[in-house]
């Protein structure tokens, strides 16, 4: 499958602080997802080993707020990550070229 | 009780009710997990519009039924259809076409005289319809029967029975990976430039 917009958005948000732990909601603000995108999206990033997750220990201070489980790239994760963000900006550049040269080539 | 303690428990309700559809190794988790997500979007200082916290808690619950059936499939691995299946699956896709017809129909000879927007409207449908298949063939990773390039040419050509078709025995619904693996190829191939 190829490198969504959804899914480039969701890698760059991870990649952000790649140490951050985030939350569901954290990630669905920061790459612009609903909940039925993002968390499909990070099942299946987790089943390929790129993405860890754990539950928040329950804290005295948490005010009656239920644990959360927060989201993680793995080391492999990162580099996968870094690996396609920077392939799928050269494919753009490249296309952007690729479009650009013909026309510039018929301008006197 | 307050306007947010009902939301969050309409809120509640749904999650639960999507989570309904999950295997059950992963049912519980889910729904905690997906639960204890709404003290942290109606609390949330950055919409300061109260009501669109409402909003976007009640959105997040109605859309966890979306991962729930996403994470179903996933879990099942992909689906087989048997031969009966499918011809199930024809017959109901030729009967979905010929109530369509019938409806074209109807609309047309009803208003047709007098009006000319049940045209405009069926022109539209058919557009989007084309654009959902269209799109819904880009997005997936496996077809049945014909070539993609076939399913595509077939959509677009014969509104809407190419599209029905397509949707009912042409798409496999497989759970895929986000990459095929080619960054992990190019990754164990050598160091990153």
């Amino acid at each position: 499958m190829k490198l969504t917009g959804a899914l480039e958005r969701l890698m760059q948000a991870l990649l952000a602080d790649p140490s951050a732990r985030r939350y569901g909601y954290d990630l669905m603000k920061a790459a612009r997802l609903p909940s039925g995108t993002l968390y499909p999206m990070l099942a299946r990033l987790q089943d390929q080993g790129l993405v860890s997750s754990e539950w928040e220990p329950v804290r005295d201070d948490a005010n009656g707020r239920p644990p959360r489980k927060y989201y993680q790239l793995t080391g492999e994760g990162i580099r996968v990550a870094r690996l396609e963000l920077a392939q799928a900006a050269r494919a753009t550049t490249s296309s952007i070229h690729g479009t650009a040269q013909p026309a510039s080539g018929r301008t006197p | 009780m307050t306007a947010g303690g009902i939301v969050q428990r309409i809120a509640v309700y749904l999650i639960r009710r999507a989570c309904r559809h999950l295997p059950d190794d992963i049912r519980d988790e889910r729904c905690r997990e997906w639960t204890s997500e709404l003290p942290a979007i109606l609390h949330d200082p950055a919409a300061r519009f109260v009501p669109l916290r409402f909003a976007r808690a009640l959105f997040f619950a109605a859309d966890a039924g979306r991962s729930a059936r996403s994470l179903r499939r996933a879990a099942r691995g992909p689906v087989i259809l048997t031969r009966a299946a499918l011809i199930l699956r024809l017959i109901a896709g030729v009967s979905i076409y010929l109530s369509v017809v019938a409806l074209t129909i109807a609309l047309i000879t009803l208003f047709h005289p007098h009006n000319a927007w049940p045209l405009a409207l069926l022109f539209v449908a058919g557009a989007g319809f084309v654009t959902l298949c269209l799109t819904s063939l880009a997005r997936t990773a496996q077809v049945r029967f014909l070539p993609k390039w076939g399913w595509a040419v077939f959509c677009a050509v014969s509104v809407p029975l190419g599209g029905i078709i397509y949707l009912s025995i042409g798409r496999v619904r497989a759970p895929s990976g986000p990459w095929s693996g080619q960054a992990r190829h190019a990754d164990a191939s050598g160091p990153l430039p």
